[in-house]
């Protein structure tokens, strides 16, 4: 037995090795890269866009960009990658940010509206894309917990007992915790198959600063912002088409066991607009367009149904908080046809232009 | 918690020690220790139904132990009747209840009459199909005085619920499987290392294999309608290949880690693609289901057919297959997998060659041009059925049909648009890798059992390259075990 052990050991030592050596040395996420977020918001926040940015911890480039940011907004947009594209061009003789998130989620938001309450920041105006997943529980989303510190102080201060969490000990481990387990990449295959080939490519990973709007790799605009690579701008209808379909194929990602409106996210996102409400922000929401195929689908697909019924809760909701929201889910009201998307759910700028060249007018 | 997650490592090393170092030598507390295991892995994956798996075993021993011990034969077959109606009723109840409703009314629908029949929202305890039949086997047996029922509750809680095999697999007969756990067991280095090499083998063809190809068919068979002739018929033959690869891959992986913990389980896959016939293919493919439906399907229909000669043989053939193929799940395409497998078997029948065996090259390196051209029959007729048991109704399998027979076979096939050159050369390299290997070692229990080779450093080495082969070209993103939902 002992030697079975010994020499499985010793045929499997190297792997580790190996694994956990190009892990950290490939660092394809640069998880262990401790300054990658920061120094990209030190030069966007310098008023530069930034491109060749490879892949990056969206929350914690937030929490940068916040923090050492020397202004306020006077307007800001939340909300998910569907909103990433608005842009300052929209808000003329206006300070505008853009702080949305890939898969954001009501947590995200709210720990985002943290960060620049303590800074005695809050801005006139927030526009919020609202996605139906906001209050889908089941929606797989474990990104904001980055920004969980942020999350939990903003609750702790503002919500009611059930869902506050003591700032004791025992929380700010588990966020120390949180943060050590990081390491656990060192050992893992799938980061190993990235790292690898960032060792074999060894391309030039760092980020750069440009004036160029549009670039080979997506950019990072000086407004928070993003525009999409060459590439992915200049993809043949076809090849959105092509998109659309495989997109279809699977379960909509977020939207998985979509059973209910869960009643919890309601009440945090009702308590965080009240919030805001109440500390005289402005607020907006913006309802982005689906590519048709994809609003069809969700229309006719009973197990998408409470993705509808989403909708008619953020109208309801504004309705009785006096709220504006821009857009709808629903491309046919805008007439949006397929060309006016970069895949399923991303609208092109000419898209976007629809509804905010009206709202910067 | 499945065989290829971090989460399974753990528990499966933190149960190996305590195993091998505190509780070796007390059968009683090593016993106990494998139930505990057990029940904490399928708790892992649904702890809702633990009690369910725990009433069945309870159920299940109590029967076993007054069919054995009852005297009137009346009386005997009452109790087996209320085992055999738990658990056939509960795999009814859970796995086709709402089948059977929607289908009864589709039915009255046609003739105008509407039941107002509700379905259920019921959620199926994983392995269902496994255990129970496990449990049924073992009635049956004492039934028939093939086994003694087992009057030690630990024991037989572990038959029913051995972790290794309890979600998918292989479902062990009581008479190979109890006896193991009554007696001692003894750490054996050479069947540990060769369990090793099984599992690193069915993580190979899980991972690299199944889960890439499953990437290819989701899109082929999710965009079915938009697809030349081509890239459906590639979509077939990786789906073919995906389903094996899976589910055998699991049987190994099964099978690898009951040897480490000192057990042999029954084999589940003889390589089953390279049969020259239907019959052979069944010999070979899922081989404990087969085994199990022979003893008790099988061979009861075919004696009570008997004298209706051929015809007799058919029709058992016919219903033990539909049986099989319902088993996997509760839909008309897997009714008319099976029943069209058991079709399959008719020439046979008829041509009276159903029980020849003609081992493939033997004592040759490649098969002869026959062989050759057997084997592909063999898998042509599978892959056509595995098109229906992939397809989500009999509707789409119709229109994946039509598709597939017309003019634009002959284009190329489209890609998915986000598989690179590398990628799609990376699949097919390792299929054939696959092929090749467990070609080359087909006389062998599985793929990889390599101890024919001498120079250790040779070994190593390919343990090496099939280690990163699983690192750097295992699919990112995991897919299910396809054999868990049956």
């Amino acid at each position: 037995m002992k030697s079975f052990i010994k020499r499985f050991f010793l045929v499997v030592m190297p792997i580790l090795i190996i694994v956990s050596f190009v892990n950290y040395f490939g660092d394809a996420a640069n998880i262990f890269k401790k300054d990658y977020e920061k120094n990209i918001a030190n030069d966007i926040l310098k008023g530069n866009n930034v491109t060749n940015i490879a892949n990056h911890n969206e929350r914690l480039l937030q929490k940068y960009l916040i923090n050492n940011a020397s202004f306020c907004p006077d307007v800001l947009m939340l909300g998910a990658s569907r909103s990433m594209l608005i842009n300052s061009t929209y808000f003329k003789g206006e300070t505008f940010f853009n702080n949305c998130v890939s898969g954001a989620t009501i947590e995200d938001l709210i720990a985002i509206i943290e960060m620049y309450r303590q800074k005695k920041c809050l801005p006139k105006k927030i526009i919020i894309g609202v996605e139906p997943y906001f209050l889908n529980s089941n929606n797989n989303q474990k990104r904001w917990e980055t920004l969980e510190l942020e999350y939990q102080t903003f609750i702790n201060q503002t919500a009611n007992d059930s869902l506050k969490k003591e700032d004791n000990l025992i929380f700010k481990t588990e966020v120390f915790l949180k943060e050590f387990f990081v390491f656990k990449e060192l050992l893992s295959p799938s980061y190993f198959k990235s790292s690898v080939l960032e060792l074999i490519m060894s391309k030039n990973s760092d980020p750069f600063v440009t004036d160029k709007r549009t670039n080979k790799t997506f950019t990072k605009l000086f407004d928070g912002s993003v525009n999409y690579d060459v590439g992915y701008r200049e993809a043949s209808n076809e090849m959105v088409e092509e998109k659309v379909s495989s997109f279809l194929a699977r379960d909509i990602s977020n939207f998985e066991n979509f059973d209910k409106l869960d009643i919890s996210l309601q009440s945090k996102f009702v308590s965080l607009i009240d919030y805001l409400l109440l500390n005289n922000v402005k607020v907006e929401f913006f309802v982005a367009p689906y590519h048709p195929k994809v609003y069809e689908f969700i229309t006719h697909t009973a197990k998408y149904k409470n993705v509808i019924k989403s909708e008619t809760f953020f109208e309801s909701l504004a309705l009785k908080k006096k709220i504006k929201i821009i857009g709808s889910s629903d491309p046919n009201k805008f007439k949006l046809d397929k060309t006016y998307f970069y895949d399923a759910l991303h609208l092109k700028e000419k898209g976007v232009g629809i509804f905010f060249n009206s709202v910067a007018e | 918690m499945v065989f290829n997650s971090v989460s399974f490592l753990i528990f499966f090393t933190a149960f190996f020690l305590l195993y091998w170092f505190v509780v070796n030598k007390n059968l009683k507390r090593q016993n106990l220790l494998l139930l505990a295991g057990s029940y904490v892995f399928y708790g892992w994956a649904d702890w809702r139904f633990l009690s369910f798996l725990i009433g069945v075993s309870a159920l299940n021993f109590y029967l076993g132990i007054h069919i054995e011990k009852a005297k009137n034969p009346t009386y005997k077959k009452v109790l087996l009747y209320i085992g055999l109606l738990a658990g056939i009723g509960g795999l009814a109840f859970f796995k086709y209840y709402n089948f059977f409703v929607t289908s009864f009314k589709d039915l009255f629908q046609l003739l105008n009459v509407n039941l107002n029949l509700q379905t259920l929202n019921i959620i199926v305890p994983l392995g269902i199909s496994f255990f129970t039949f496990r449990t049924i086997s073992y009635l049956l047996d004492i039934d028939k005085g093939k086994v003694q029922s087992t009057k030690d509750w630990v024991v037989f809680f572990n038959y029913v619920s051995f972790f290794p095999a309890l979600l998918a697999g292989p479902i062990d007969k009581a008479r190979s499987f109890i006896p193991q756990l009554e007696k001692n067991r003894f750490f054996e280095y050479n069947n540990a290392v060769d369990g090793l090499r099984q599992i690193l083998w069915g993580l190979f063809k899980k991972i690299v294999i199944a889960d890439n190809c499953a990437y290819i068919t989701n899109n082929v068979f999710g965009n079915y309608e938009s697809l030349p002739a081509s890239s459906l018929l590639l979509g077939a033959f990786l789906y073919a290949i995906q389903i094996y690869a899976d589910f055998s891959g699991y049987s190994d992986m099964a099978i690898g880690f009951s040897r480490l913990i000192g057990f042999n389980v029954t084999k589940n896959f003889d390589f089953p693609f390279f049969s020259q016939n239907i019959a052979e293919f069944w010999q070979k493919w899922h081989m404990s289901l087969t085994s199990w439906l022979t003893e008790y399907v099988f061979t009861p229909l075919s004696i009570k057919f008997r004298d209706y000669d051929k015809l007799g043989l058919i029709f058992a053939i016919v219903i033990n297959f539909t049986i099989c193929g319902i088993w996997h799940g509760a839909n008309w395409t897997y009714v008319l997998f099976g029943f069209l497998h058991g079709c399959y078997f008719i020439p046979l029948i008829l041509k009276g060659t159903i029980n020849k065996k003609k081992k493939i090259a033997k004592d040759r390196l490649l098969p002869s041009f026959r062989e050759f051209i057997n084997v592909a029959m063999t898998f042509s007729l599978v892959m056509f059925t595995f098109i229906i048991f992939r397809s989500e109704t009999i509707y789409q399998a119709f229109h994946y049909f039509k598709g597939l027979f017309s003019l634009s076979i002959f284009t190329n096939p489209i890609p998915p648009l986000s598989l690179s050159k590398l990628d799609t050369l990376a699949i097919v390299s390792f299929i054939s890798i696959m092929l090749i290997i467990e070609w080359l070692n087909r006389e062998k229990e599985f793929g990889l059992q390599i101890n024919y080779i001498k120079q250790p450093y040779f070994r190593i080495g390919v343990y090496y390259a099939i280690l990163f082969s699983i690192l750097f070209f295992g699919a990112i993103t995991s897919s299910e075990f396809i054999y868990f939902k049956f």
